[in-house]
């Protein structure tokens, strides 16, 4: 299908990925680049073709057209490429009648991996104490837990996650975010799927949108976030002022819109927050607030779903 | 493919796992020998066991008395087999532990082989634990009966007892090809075993009655060469079996290393 790439530095590199199965296309000629290092958001609503790109670059599924690499190696050949890779897709999935200990062994035994290296990842991810039991007596945190130990078990190079963080709560998700920037700053790239887009946004540095199997965005997240109109929160020392204000800022060519907390929405150019505030020095109105809303990820990525077919469900 | 098959002993050797195929075995190979001395059948010659068409209580004291009951039901020992594999195979699909496996051990047919190995081991064990059980329970009754057992020891009665295990694990080598098979195919546990089942007890019947070939289907193959019921020689019913078991396994590979794990 393709030809080793020793020479690309991304980690993942696909050109023209495609998967159909029967009339449907669930992954439309996909060419995106993952760099080596980087902890890279890949999302998503749900059937948008994450999980199916994910499965095609672990050889589990054969892609329909197109060529893929990871770590430089054609995804034709994953038995090059796979004993540097962990990965935890769909969920935790594990034999529920063997202990945590014994589900590892299997994939230590079949991987040709250190039995040693079990108690590594189980000390990682907080399981120690219930090394031993039954997974099918853990709660859905837990296994999402020994799930990621799995993924650890080979001391990968490339961390491939599919929603990491299901199940787990406030504590095991902050938890997460920590090993996950942890092993970033050890050198290992993570391509994490999720469509809780705040905790991407916390930990992402670059990004993979997709919809209907088709790329949206592939970037870093600034260039998503930054894209978008710079806007400015102000409010009028006195709130009578305000509808002054807005016909003032109006008239110099700016959207303004009167918000329910009792302050404006000011649409304006990139550090234009000074201009803003001459204007209203120059009518005598006195600002009492004057700041730059952020434009969140989820925001960023609504707006980007919207104008190809809905937001994320 | 030892890797892939010391990681499938790990989940095999599951103490509920192996309680249960072990206390089905012991009971099918205990019944097997108990009930045809308890109602005295009649019976023929095998080419694999029998060496005499005695059968009750004047069965136990030939040289095939230790063993002949559990060769009488080498089928359904195999059905035990056929269980297992199916669920072996099934299970992964159902758990979604396959996934897993594959990552670790990309090479798909070297996954199976070892897969199938482990299954082949544990159903060689549970030939011994047949033969064992039936052998047991045989010299229970034959002590109760006070029967004559001297022929048990014979070389003619050890050669029987070789014999029998021989049948046995004939039997649930096939069979296990047959269920990891079905596994394969079907994915879904109720399914490989319902049809494995359905073919084995009803299916070949059915089939049987309605064609000349019904000697050559796995389960009546291996049946037949232990209780003697088919004309077909030893050496033609171990080709017939080898052919089953290649033909099996390869088509299971087939579909195994070609297929999308999308699920």
């Amino acid at each position: 299908m393709t030809h080793s790439t020793h020479s690309d530095p991304s980690a993942i590199s696909t050109d023209g990925l495609t998967k159909t199965y029967g009339a449907t296309t669930v992954v439309d000629d996909l060419t995106v680049r993952v760099p080596t290092g980087s902890i890279t958001g890949f999302i998503g609503r749900n059937g948008a073709g994450k999980t199916t790109t994910l499965r095609m670059l672990l050889g589990l599924v054969t892609p329909t057209s197109g060529t893929a690499t990871v770590l430089g190696e054609p995804i034709t050949a994953p038995n090059r490429y796979l004993p540097s890779v962990g990965a935890l897709i769909e969920g935790p999935a594990f034999h529920p009648a063997l202990s945590a200990r014994d589900n590892l062994r299997v994939l230590t035994r079949v991987g040709r991996l250190d039995d040693r290296r079990i108690d590594d990842v189980l000390d990682i991810v907080r399981l120690t104490d219930r090394a031993d039991d039954r997974f099918r007596s853990y709660s859905l945190g837990m296994k999402q837990r020994l799930g990621l130990a799995a993924a650890l078990l080979p001391a990968p190079t490339l961390l491939v996650l599919d929603e990491p963080t299901n199940g787990l709560d406030p504590p095991g998700i902050a938890d997460m975010r920590e090993l996950l920037v942890d092993l970033a700053a050890d050198g290992t790239t993570v391509l994490v799927s999720s469509h809780l887009l705040a905790e991407v946004e916390l930990i992402c540095r670059h990004l993979l949108v997709i919809e209907s199997g088709r790329l949206l965005y592939q970037g870093p997240v600034e260039g998503l976030t930054d894209s978008h109109e710079h806007r400015v929160v102000l409010a009028a020392e006195n709130p009578s002022d305000h509808e002054r204000l807005a016909n003032l800022y109006r008239a110099n060519g700016l959207l303004v819109d009167r918000r329910r907390d009792n302050t404006l929405l000011v649409e304006a150019p990139e550090g234009g927050s000074a201009r803003l505030n001459l204007i209203a020095a120059v009518a005598g109105i006195t600002l009492e607030r004057l700041e730059s809303e952020t434009t969140s990820l989820e925001s960023a990525v609504l707006e980007l779903t919207h104008h190809t077919e809905g937001v994320f469900s | 493919m030892i890797a892939a098959m010391r990681s499938e002993l790990i989940k095999l050797s599951r103490r509920t796992s192996m309680i249960g195929t072990g206390l089905a075995t012991i009971a099918i190979a205990g019944l097997g020998t108990v009930v045809p001395y308890l109602t005295d059948t009649s019976g023929g010659g095998g080419p694999l066991a029998r060496t005499s068409g005695a059968t009750g209580p004047a069965a136990l004291a030939t040289a095939s008395g230790s063993v002949q009951g559990v060769v009488d039901v080498s089928k359904l020992l195999g059905v035990v087999v056929l269980v297992l594999a199916a669920l072996a195979v099934t299970n992964e699909y159902t758990y979604g532990t396959l996934k897993n496996s594959l990552v670790r051990h990309p090479d798909r047919p070297s996954l199976l082989r070892g897969k199938i190995a482990a299954i082949a081991l544990n159903a060689t064990a549970l030939a011994v634990l047949a033969v064992v059980a039936g052998f047991v329970v045989s010299l229970i009754a034959g002590s109760i009966n006070g029967t004559d057992m001297s022929a048990w020891t014979s070389a003619a009665g050890l050669g029987e007892i070789a014999s029998a295990l021989g049948a046995v694990l004939v039997s649930n080598l096939t069979f296990a090809c047959l269920g990891v098979t079905l596994g394969v195919l079907l994915r879904s546990p109720a399914l490989a075993v319902g049809i494995g089942l359905g073919w084995i007890l009803i299916g070949e019947q059915l089939v049987g009655s309605l064609t000349s070939f019904s000697d050559w289907l796995p389960g009546q193959l291996v049946s037949g060469l232990g209780s003697g019921t088919t004309d077909i020689g030893l050496a033609s019913g171990l080709i017939g079996v080898t052919v089953w078991i290649v033909g099996l396994v390869l088509i299971a590979t087939a579909v195994f290393t070609t297929r999308d794990l999308d699920t």
